[in-house]
């Protein structure tokens, strides 16, 4: 086990590694001066040379291209993260310290809903097969694999604003200063946000426990004469929670990617949205932050389901 | 029976079997025709302004109403089938050629080669699809084109980690060393014998990048990062239609999100049907 741990963590860094020369080469290669990008980005249209001089030199663009990526590699381990945005001025680690906590609740709350709702629903399909709750279990989670998730929140957005009259808030606050609104505008984002991770899993919970329930030792638990519920949910659910794991890591990334947009539709000051105006600013220090940070979160979630897969399935470690 | 026939009745045979996909298949044909006969079946231009007619409900004349700008949603709704098809089926082709042909070439010569390729995918495949998209998307200048190649970078590493995988289960098969054995070059094997033997897993790879191609080019254009306007991508239109038109107008936001929902469905159900019509299994059940 912990050997197995130690080749997933040995993994862990050179994959960030990688993914921050990634970022970095994409936002160099890009065609055009930086600097001038950058002002134009900023919205500044007088492009005196003292300015363009000025940001090449904050950007650090007349080192060398290996001496520019050491400094911003070193810049995101001792918590400076690149220095300031260049259309707000404000400190890239305290952009972060905003919107990180608004991304991580919004999709923990969409995860954990998710996870309530689709693992039951997925075994009780199973349990069902082929009658009117499979049906609809299944045709939830085709729904949620169908409508994308900006799409989904302006589709609800609209019919919680002209059948209900109800508007979410229009600020965001943090549950430790105003938990009243702080619910009141993330409950919405985050059942959206769930709704398409809920789809692929109920669809895989099904069939892993369709899988399940077809074993010897769901017969023999039946022949014990024990209930139908704990061999469902005893039984035939925890050696079926491996694949539902790795389809529920997998899907942090489409998690994230479904944050950005949603984020921006509701108007949540999250990293998805930060990153979406920054790319749109063409603020190129905080768009390289925080698709560092985001590639981290998928990162950690992947550790997560890692170390998860050698607790509940003592065979992974082994094997390693 | 005539050889027609008998494909027809094959056909029909596996519609009744898997009838979503068949859904699946006839909503995408529709689309693809909406696509290209955009010019025909759009009843008006989709750019051309008329200020005096802006934000009226749909009706006779305008069939989705009209925008803020007095543009035929329904010409504009059509005309989008086109882009976001165009942008899908480019940029998924791409990353199934560059994936198929790094992948398989991956996994078959193994080795350092192999080792390097594959770490430089686990980094790529860190990045959730559409902050990798906005990544490029930011660092090139805002074109079609810019999308196509954004969407296609972001797609291809799901292809190259199949590919590689289908190399290296083809590398032990005697099919494989027959075919070493006769001679054939290393190219011929991948491209002759390695290849077709994955294709299957890959096609439905494939409509899963679709659908998710689709997915990365209208949240990009959601976000105004997509192709420039007026081009009229459903993304787009999603974006003009909710900045305080939600409640007045919605008929802006529900065509476009219709539609591009129908798109996604439509690519998630023929994907299914596709990984269950593919697995052998499928054909030896009767039904």
């Amino acid at each position: 086990m912990t050997r197995y741990l130690a080749i997933r963590l040995a993994l862990f860094v050179p994959t960030l590694l990688i993914a921050s020369a990634v970022v970095f080469l994409i936002m160099r290669v890009a065609p055009g001066d930086v600097a001038e990008v950058v002002l134009s980005g900023a919205g500044e249209t007088a492009h005196d040379v003292e300015q363009i001089e000025r940001v090449r030199e904050e950007l650090g663009l007349d080192e060398p291209l290996a001496v520019q990526y050491g400094d911003w590699l070193w810049s995101l381990v001792n918590g400076d993260f690149g220095g300031r945005s260049f259309v707000s001025r404000e400190g890239i680690p305290s952009i972060i310290g905003r919107q990180a906590p608004v991304t991580l609740l919004l999709t923990l709350y969409a995860g954990a809903a998710a996870l309530l709702v689709a693992i039951p629903l997925g075994a009780l399909a199973a349990r069902a097969q082929d009658r009117w709750p499979d049906y609809a279990a299944r045709a939830v989670s085709i729904a949620g694999q169908s409508a994308p998730a900006f799409v989904l929140a302006l589709v609800v957005l609209l019919v919680l604003l002209i059948v209900f009259g109800w508007t979410p808030p229009l600020v965001y606050a943090d549950p430790w200063e105003d938990p009243w609104r702080h619910v009141r505008i993330t409950v919405v984002p985050a059942l959206v946000l769930g709704f398409g991770l809920a789809g692929a899993l109920v669809r895989m919970t099904r069939a892993a426990v369709l899988e399940t329930l077809g074993q010897d030792y769901v017969r023999a638990a039946r022949g014990k004469g024990l209930a139908e519920r704990v061999i469902l949910f005893r039984h035939a659910l925890r050696p079926a929670a491996i694949p539902i794991v790795t389809v529920g890591a997998l899907q942090a990334g489409a998690l994230l990617s479904g944050a950005v947009v949603v984020e921006v539709v509701f108007g949540l000051p999250g990293l998805g949205r930060g990153i979406a105006d920054a790319a749109a600013g063409r603020d190129y220090p905080v768009v390289q932050a925080l698709a560092m940070l985001l590639v981290f979160f998928v990162l950690c979630i992947n550790l997560i389901a890692d170390t998860a897969y050698a607790v509940l399935d003592p065979r992974v470690a082994y094997r390693a | 029976m005539p050889r027609n026939a008998a494909w027809l009745s094959g056909v029909w045979s596996l519609a009744r079997r898997k009838p979503l996909g068949a859904v699946g298949v006839a909503v995408l044909a529709a689309l693809a025709a909406l696509a290209i006969f955009a010019d025909l079946i759009a009843t008006h231009d989709p750019v051309a302004q008329e200020i005096a007619a802006r934000l009226e409900g749909p009706s006779g004349g305008a069939l989705f109403g009209t925008d803020t700008l007095g543009r035929d949603v329904f010409s504009r709704v059509v005309h989008g089938a086109r882009i976001s098809l165009y942008v899908g089926v480019v940029s998924v082709a791409i990353a199934v050629a560059a994936g198929a042909a790094i992948g398989l070439v991956s996994g078959y010569v193994g080795g350092k080669l192999d080792l390097a390729i594959q770490r430089v995918v686990d980094a790529l495949l860190a990045f959730p699809i559409l902050v990798l998209a906005l990544v490029l998307v930011a660092a090139l200048t805002p074109s079609t084109g810019s999308v196509i190649a954004a969407v296609a970078v972001a797609a291809t590493p799901q292809m190259v980690r199949l590919a590689r995988a289908e190399a290296l289960k083809a590398r032990g098969e005697l099919y494989v060393t027959a075919a070493e054995a006769a001679g054939a070059g290393q190219l011929r094997i991948l491209v002759r014998h390695v290849l077709p033997n994955g294709a299957g897993p890959m096609a439905v790879l494939a409509a899963s990048l679709l659908e998710q191609a689709i997915v990365a080019e209208a949240s990009l254009s959601f976000l105004g990062l997509g192709a420039p306007p007026p081009d009229p991508s459903w993304g787009r239109m999603l974006r003009e239609g909710t900045g305080g038109f939600l409640e007045t107008a919605p008929w802006l936001t529900l065509f476009p999100a219709a539609a591009l929902t129908l798109a996604v469905f439509s690519f998630a159900v023929l994907g299914d049907a596709a990984r269950d019509v593919l697995d052998p299994r499928f054909w030896s059940r009767r039904g």
